[in-house]
């Protein structure tokens, strides 16, 4: 059964689940949502597998038409959530709704990168294990493409109960500047004292050059020893690749599997979904941490997770949920009743 | 004990580096150390591996291992290495029909080395090509062992459109373009299989670390197959 239309993609929309692994070894990236905490988070609310397919979109989200009753949720990116142009919702908030309600997902404001998860989650056909779209290859989601408008996407049957909003207290944070953790190497080496200094001393900005295979910053150059070039190796999620040109390139979800620039270090696992977020103009600098420290805050930031994720899968208490506007300021009100 | 290092590549996955030379040699080293990981080593926590010309990258579970444990484990790996009965590298044989519409630039490769278009053809499919790696794009390889006899510098200027299936030449490389995509290399023929299936169990014809082998058919041959 079809649940909802694309009426306008938006920028750009694909199709995402939480990845398709163990094909690197054959030069397959493994795609997925690149804000995985936003993306799981919304499955989780609706009661989908935490790694059911969504709709992830940039900049601005798609228009939908509803073609049967279900539930939705958008999460992610700041944005605010239209229906049949005379309600508004916001994001991390399900929403209920009917056949041939009209949904349009305005601009976001802050983050870059929404997802629209419908309960269930989108059943387009698994395709080596995974739904996500990997455009370099072709293949996932519909038809190894970006949405074009006018697809119309059905969605699975099984889910488990509904959850509850997320105030918006606890919503996850996207504000630049990002200071983005860092373990150094595997190539280190390949820099000067001065070069690496300059990498974690100098403020970068994302330039335009930016999208799911990876983001290529600008600011001060970071010099290397001598060539610019390794024999090709494994490139891991978020390594920072400094080719000739002496600006880095974080590597994100879509990445080639392997290359030949050296990687002065690789971002920590736990700031990929913050990453995930940034955008072309953001600006962006690197903090050095040990391994031990990165086990430590990936330790808080698992902890973080798992108390949003068990908030989120909870029933709703009766409480309604309002989104009101007092000086123009925004503020997300719970409210019980109590007889 | 040979050159062996092992480099943190971030809080979940470690490289593990052989000699820094393309060599055959090492990179036979680096099937062993893979297959060992994956078939004798009872290791858990290994979520992924990315063998490439003289390293494996080595993606972990960071609740099983920190990255000091599994670097001893990496270290001590060619102690480990007769554990395990690491089959012979299979040779993939991939046909191929070269010149004409398929392989446009086989006159130029011919011209460019002073041979005759025979000539380029028999000594393109006589070579077994050692598939260093794959990577770049879903399924294609990175392959060793051509002749220099054939060396042909790339396009000037790369074509936007290359059909999937194309065997072409760049510097002292051969290889095969997995999918439709644009690109620089020279091309001298077309292969009807696919190197890259998402439909099959088994989606990749090459494999890292086996060989590849060339074979001419006619372009009657080419259009008969699926």
């Amino acid at each position: 059964m079809q649940a909802i239309k694309v009426l306008e993609p938006g920028p750009f929309t694909t199709v995402q689940d939480g990845g398709r692994f163990g094909y690197q070894r054959y030069g397959m990236a493994p795609a997925g949502a690149m804000d995985e905490v936003a993306y799981r988070l919304g499955n989780l609310m609706l009661g989908n597998d935490a790694n059911a397919a969504s709709l992830e979109f940039t900049l601005k989200g798609p228009r939908l038409e509803i073609l049967q009753d279900t539930i939705l949720v958008v999460t992610g990116g700041r944005c605010v959530i239209n229906v049949n142009g005379n309600q508004e919702y916001s994001v991390y908030e399900p929403i209920v709704v009917k056949a041939n309600d009209q949904v349009e997902i305005e601009w976001i404001t802050e983050g870059v990168r929404g997802y629209v998860i419908v309960q269930g989650g989108l059943d387009v056909p698994v395709v080596m294990q995974s739904r996500s779209t990997y455009l370099r290859g072709k293949i996932g989601g519909v038809e190894g493409a970006r949405l074009r408008g006018g697809e119309e996407l059905a969605v699975l049957e099984e889910h488990g109960s509904l959850g509850r909003a997320l105030p918006e207290d606890r919503w996850p944070l996207y504000q630049p500047p990002f200071v983005i953790d860092v373990i150094m190497g595997p190539q280190t080496d390949f820099f000067t004292e001065e070069g690496i200094k300059t990498f974690l001393d100098g403020d970068f900005q994302i330039s335009e050059a930016a999208d799911r295979m990876g983001y290529r910053l600008t600011g001060p150059e970071i010099m290397h020893v001598d060539k610019a070039d390794i024999i090709s190796d494994g490139i891991p999620l978020g390594a920072i690749q400094v080719p000739g040109h002496r600006q880095p390139i974080i590597m994100m979800k879509d990445r080639q599997t392997t290359g030949g620039y050296p990687k002065i270090a690789t971002a920590a696992s736990y700031e990929i979904y913050r990453l995930g977020q940034a955008k072309p103009g953001d600006g962006l600098s690197f903090k050095k941490v040990t391994l031990e420290e990165a086990k430590e805050k990936k330790d808080g930031f698992d902890k973080w997770y798992q108390e949003l994720a068990e908030y989120v899968t909870q029933p709703d208490d009766g409480k309604k949920h309002f989104r009101v506007i007092v000086d123009d300021k925004s503020y997300f009100v719970s409210i019980k009743e109590i007889d | 004990m040979s050159d062996i290092n092992v480099l943190p590549a971030g809080d979940q996955a470690a490289v593990l580096e052989f000699e820094n030379r393309i060599d055959p040699d090492i990179n036979s080293k680096v099937r062993a150390a893979d297959y060992y990981l994956w078939h004798g080593s009872e290791l858990e926590g290994l979520l992924e591996t990315v063998p490439t010309y003289r390293s494996l990258l080595v993606y972990y579970d960071p609740v099983v291992w920190d990255f000091e444990s599994l670097k001893s484990v990496l270290l001590n790996i060619e102690e480990h290495l007769q554990e395990v009965a690491i089959p012979n590298p299979e040779t993939l044989e991939i046909p191929v029909v070269y010149g004409g519409e398929y392989g446009p630039d086989i006159d130029y490769v011919a011209e460019h080395n002073n041979l005759s278009v025979e000539e380029v053809i028999e000594i393109h499919h006589s070579a077994a090509y050692l598939i260093y790696m794959l990577g770049f794009v879903p399924g294609f390889p990175y392959l060793g062992g051509m002749s220099q006899q054939i060396a042909t510098p790339r396009l000037e200027n790369p074509r936007t459109q290359i059909p999937a299936g194309s065997v072409g030449i760049a510097g002292s490389q051969t290889g095969i373009y997995p999918l439709e995509s644009p690109g620089g290399w020279r091309l001298i023929g077309r292969t009807p299989l696919k190197l890259f299936d998402p439909t099959k169990d088994d989606p990749f014809l090459p494999k890292p670390g086996h060989y590849l082998k060339f074979y001419p058919i006619s372009e009657q041959e080419f259009k008969s197959y699926g």
